[in-house]
């Protein structure tokens, strides 16, 4: 049987939880108790630290309880830091990739590490990305869909795609800011609607402005089911025949572009699985199951099976074939 | 079997004489000559084609597209919600008149829609109690967004009451409200922004508890609902676990699901299917937004693309769902 592969899981690193208790000046941020309860703080906003965020034996003993194999982690967006001066951004970098590798040292059969970049420095980030690779072996890559107000798709961060391509990791792309505003700030709606739009803006741009043609081989994962992306890419292929502005840096539909992105199964929802595997094909689909954020799918392969008409094949896929395809090992090819 | 468009856009006669007489007050041009005259506000601008002022040139238009009925509303770039009271309601009175006669011109073709003065609470009550009285609309066309205020908002709540005790339904589109950073570029603020308004609009109305005061109010989606169908999974689990979602109203956003239809106009068969299966197709119609750049000009064949069509869906979609809408028996 496949190995179930979940590549949407995120921690805190202890090592890096000490590290803004210690100088929460520096990385602005803080560890406080409330209630009972430890959060992790950047001004008005406060998460609840689950264990499994730090602790390498609470995420497997999670994974245990979900069926779930292998988890790649990826650091959580409080703990980005591309808000922090490149100097503190680099530290904060270097401390969280640590962090992450010393928790899959734990348990090197359940769980990978995912590096995080100090983007606010395209430099510095290439050269923490080479070493991550070097010393932790890491396969993946996790960025944010735009940094600080600036899309992915910028000239300036162009060398840190290329780097990632060179070095065959793939690149995990996380939203975190609600780039865009306007109606979006009760009941939540940064998330709900702010994240998966975050991530179709960022591909957007990525395919309108020519980078994807730019760094050919290189494979992105997108979170939330790729946001908005798969219902309305039809809307990116009738503006690009229609639209002089849409043609000016491609020569094809962006939907010729659906098949460069992977999706991770996180849509809440099982007619939607289902038509994200009917645009994109199974094998352009992942587990994610966000954990342990609230928004975190609490039962992720239960929900799979609930995605009407879903065949063996395209379970297997999904499971682990098409994240074996990104990561390596025995199901990859 | 009839075949009907219940997205599609007018600019009366009126109302682009009442622009032309005051091009500063609406800051916008009409330039060029016959039929190579365009509209021009800001970067903006479209061509004026004969179908959005002259019944017969439409009729013509919804030949080619092989549509026999066509619900005609105000064109977007005409809400004019911006300008004084007393201008915008002018400017719905010119929509509303000009719409009904040219329903009027075509009555086996076309209906009718009414457009109101949003800037104005209590002015748009009365126009559209006017215009179902006087033209028997039986919707009514509202920008997602007025002036960046939500349709949620408490002080929209009469006028949409009065919608509900009307039994009109209500048809919600978006015009390029948000020029935030990403969306400059490639157009996004159409292919991004237009949806992305819609979805706004939709969760505030759902979060909101606007839609628990208003049970029987119906709402018509442009451009397939938007980003709604796709993620409203994210919406339910979010209200099952964020107490600032659930703040004010208890009611899941899938049970609010049934109380908006859509337009098909996804721009790619696989996306309606989707759409289809989840909201059914007695909550979908045809929808053209004829006639601009980035509506359909095949729908029918669009519509025929979706994999696994049934003849019951098609028939729904084509015509069955919209009679519900319209109130008419077909």
């Amino acid at each position: 049987m496949v190995q179930r592969i979940d590549l949407h899981s995120h921690v805190i690193p202890q090592n890096f939880l000490d590290a803004i208790a210690a100088e929460p000046a520096r990385f602005q941020s803080n560890v406080e108790q409330r209630g009972g309860r430890r959060f992790i703080v950047r001004g008005s906003h406060a998460v609840p630290l689950d264990p499994a965020f730090f602790d390498a034996d609470a995420k497997v003993e999670k994974m245990d309880r979900l069926g779930l194999d292998i988890s790649v982690l990826s650091v959580g967006p409080p703990a980005y830091c591309y808000w922090l001066p490149p100097e503190a951004g680099l530290a904060a970098a270097r401390l969280v990739n640590d962090g992450i590798a010393a928790m899959a040292a734990r348990h090197p059969t359940r769980l990978q590490g995912m590096a995080t970049l100090p983007m606010q420095d395209p430099d510095a980030a290439i050269a923490e990305l080479e070493r991550t690779k070097r010393e932790h072996g890491f396969r993946m890559v996790e960025t944010g869909t735009s940094i600080e107000g600036e899309l992915l798709a910028a000239e300036r961060f162009r060398p840190v795609l290329r780097t990632i391509e060179q070095l065959g990791m793939s690149l995990f792309t996380h939203p975190y800011q609600c780039v865009a505003h306007g109606g979006m700030d009760d009941y939540y709606l940064r998330n709900f609607i702010g994240y998966p739009l975050d991530t179709t803006i960022m591909v957007a741009h990525l395919i309108f402005s020519g980078a994807l043609d730019d760094c050919p081989g290189l494979r992105i994962v997108l979170p939330h089911a790729g946001g908005f992306v798969p219902y309305q890419i039809g809307r990116f292929d009738h503006g690009f025949e229609v639209r002089p502005e849409a043609k000016r840096h491609i020569s094809k539909h962006p939907t010729e572009y659906r098949r460069r992105f992977w999706y991770d199964s996180l849509a809440h929802l099982p007619q939607s699985v289902r038509h994200l595997v009917d645009t994109m094909g199974a094998d352009r689909v992942v587990i994610g199951t966000d954990c342990p954020f609230d928004m975190a799918d609490f039962d992720p392969l239960a929900s799979l099976e609930q995605v009407p008409g879903l065949t063996d094949e395209e379970r297997e896929w999904i499971h682990g074939r098409s994240a074996a395809a990104l990561i390596g090992g025995p199901d990859a090819g | 079997m009839k075949r009907i468009d219940l997205h599609n856009h007018v600019i009366p006669q009126g109302v682009i004489d009442a622009v032309l007489a005051d091009q500063a007050t609406f800051e916008t041009r009409i330039e060029g000559e016959g039929d190579k005259r365009r509209v021009v506000r800001k970067e903006n601008s479209f061509p004026l084609v004969a179908e959005y002022y002259d019944a017969d040139a439409k009729v013509e238009a919804m030949e080619r597209k092989g549509i026999d009925i066509s619900m005609i509303s105000a064109a977007p770039p005409t809400f004019y919600y911006w300008t004084k009271p007393e201008i915008g309601l002018k400017i719905a009175k010119l929509h509303n008149d000009g719409i009904a006669a040219m329903v009027a011109k075509r009555p086996d073709r076309l209906r009718g829609m009414a457009s109101l003065p949003l800037q104005d609470v209590d002015a748009s009550i009365a126009e559209l109690e006017r215009a179902v009285r006087e033209y028997k609309f039986k919707a009514v066309e509202m920008q997602a967004m007025v002036n960046n205020q939500q349709l949620a908002d408490p002080k929209f709540r009469p006028l949409l009451k009065t919608a509900e005790q009307l039994g009109v339904f209500v048809f919600v589109h978006p015009n390029w409200w948000c020029t935030d950073m990403g969306l400059d570029k490639y157009y996004l603020i159409n292919m991004i922004g237009n949806p992305l308004e819609t979805t706004i609009f939709t969760a505030n109305m759902m979060f909101s508890g606007a839609l628990d005061e208003m049970p029987n109010l119906r709402f018509l989606l442009a451009h397939g609902g938007g980003y709604v169908p796709y993620q409203i999974g994210r919406f339910r689990h979010g209200h099952s676990v964020r107490p600032e979602a659930r703040a004010l109203s208890t009611t899941s956003p899938v049970d609010h699901f049934r109380k908006f239809y859509f337009d098909c106009l996804t721009h790619n068969p696989q996306s309606t299917r989707h759409l289809i299966d989840s909201v059914g197709a007695d909550h979908c119609v045809l929808g053209t937004d004829s006639p601009y750049d980035m509506g359909d000009e095949t729908p029918i064949a669009n519509l025929d693309a979706v994999p696994r069509l049934t003849p019951q869906e098609r028939e729904q979609i084509c015509c069955r769902t919209a009679y519900t809408l319209l109130g008419e028996a077909g």
